[in-house]
């Protein structure tokens, strides 16, 4: 999409949103903007709501409360048509890569070109060798992904997602289970998109390097609130013990730990 | 998009304006398909009025590139705006494509 055609400051805006699983609130009147052309990188616990929120933002669970805006135009209450046009719009890598075991590599990314559009089979393979060299996988579309390592089947997943050059990319830790030097390919990608092609991304992500190095906005969940956002160094700069516990990894701090413990010993006991 | 042809010099200027996207791609690819098997020995594009290419638009013009090497045809491409020529670069395509900030210069580069 052409940078002249937003409707909206924001690539992407969530107000109010609220979620819960029985008792359980995931999700806490959560808000945030990214604008165009900015990498905000969503971090917390593991169990923190952090998919969950990247779920409700592309459209696959539906809030108790609050909205979702991308590019101006709220999802939370569009139907699947209409969703679907939203959706061309935006790349999801998942946390798993989500590639189809029957397909080849070439096929898994061609997929959503094929599928939106009645491009030439030529010009859908070469589009995938395009976006397979952006993830350093020249010459491995032939293979299968069970051919293939766990991390390269992640940057299967972020040329996919790149295949229809969306305005906005979700990732659900892209780098995890990467090695550093592909670490460092995947975050300068996503530095280079935004930069030169004008992308938004958000990035759910626990690696710290990674997250200082490409973010230009974050936030902190926790318990399903966010307790803290800002630029990488407002947030180094936070005095908050519990973003700080998290950011240096400590395994000491007030993220309660042996809550749990306690809560487990007294579930055990009950009769 | 539009696509409107000229000639200067007895070479085929192509001047291409607004968006070649996956919509409109295949149009574009429509208008290059005879140039190759004319076998054109020499084209230019004029990309003044492209505001956003994809990569299907990308790949359209691969698809040519690929086409005319086998009768050494030449290719040119001119006036491309920064954010059109980020698109080619993201991608390493300006090691490829002979990229000119306009139209004169791409044209001598043509004459060569």
């Amino acid at each position: 999409m052409s940078e002249t055609k937003h409707k909206s400051p924001y690539a992407l805006e969530v107000r109010g949103l609220t979620r819960s699983f029985g008792k359980r609130k995931v999700l806490d009147n959560v808000s945030f903007q990214v604008k165009h052309g900015e990498i905000l990188i969503i971090m917390g616990g593991s169990g923190c709501g952090m998919s969950t929120l990247l779920r409700h933002i592309i459209g696959s669970l539906k809030p108790d409360a609050g909205e979702v805006y991308i590019d101006g135009t709220e999802i939370t209450k569009l139907n699947d048509l209409e969703l679907a046009k939203v959706r061309k719009r935006f790349g999801m890598l998942f946390q798993t890569g989500a590639l189809f075991n029957s397909l080849t590599v070439g096929e898994n990314v061609a997929l959503p070109i094929l599928e939106s559009s009645d491009v030439a089979p030529h010009i859908a393979e070469l589009v995938v060798k395009l976006k397979l060299e952006l993830v350093g996988l020249t010459g491995f579309e032939h293979l299968k992904p069970a051919q293939i390592s766990g991390g390269m089947k992640k940057r299967v997943g972020m040329a996919r997602a790149l295949a229809l050059d969306p305005d906005l990319l979700f990732c659900d830790e892209p780098t995890a289970g990467l090695d550093p030097v592909m670490t460092a390919v995947i975050d300068t990608l996503t530095v280079d998109l935004t930069k030169k092609l004008g992308l938004s991304a958000v990035v759910v992500t626990h690696d710290m390097t990674s997250a200082f190095r490409i973010a230009t906005q974050m936030i902190f969940l926790f318990e399903g609130k966010v307790i803290a956002a800002g630029t990488p160094e407002e947030i180094k700069a936070n005095p908050n013990p519990i973003l700080q516990q998290f950011i240096n990894g400590d395994a000491d701090g007030p993220i309660p730990l042996k809550l749990s413990k306690d809560d487990y010993l007294k579930r055990l006991l009950q009769a | 998009m539009q696509i409107t042809e000229r000639t200067e010099e007895n070479i085929p200027i192509i001047s291409i304006s607004g968006d070649i996207d996956l919509e409109s791609s295949p149009k574009l690819r429509a208008f290059l398909k005879p140039k190759s098997s004319q076998k054109t020995p020499k084209l230019l594009l004029d990309f003044g009025g492209v505001n956003y290419i994809d990569s299907s638009g990308l790949a359209t013009l691969i698809e040519y590139f690929q086409a005319v090497q086998s009768f050494g045809g030449k290719l040119t491409l001119a006036s491309l705006s920064p954010r059109v020529k980020n698109v080619f670069e993201i991608v390493r395509l300006e090691q490829i494509f002979s990229l000119h900030p306009d139209v004169p210069s791409a044209l001598a580069a043509l004459k060569a």
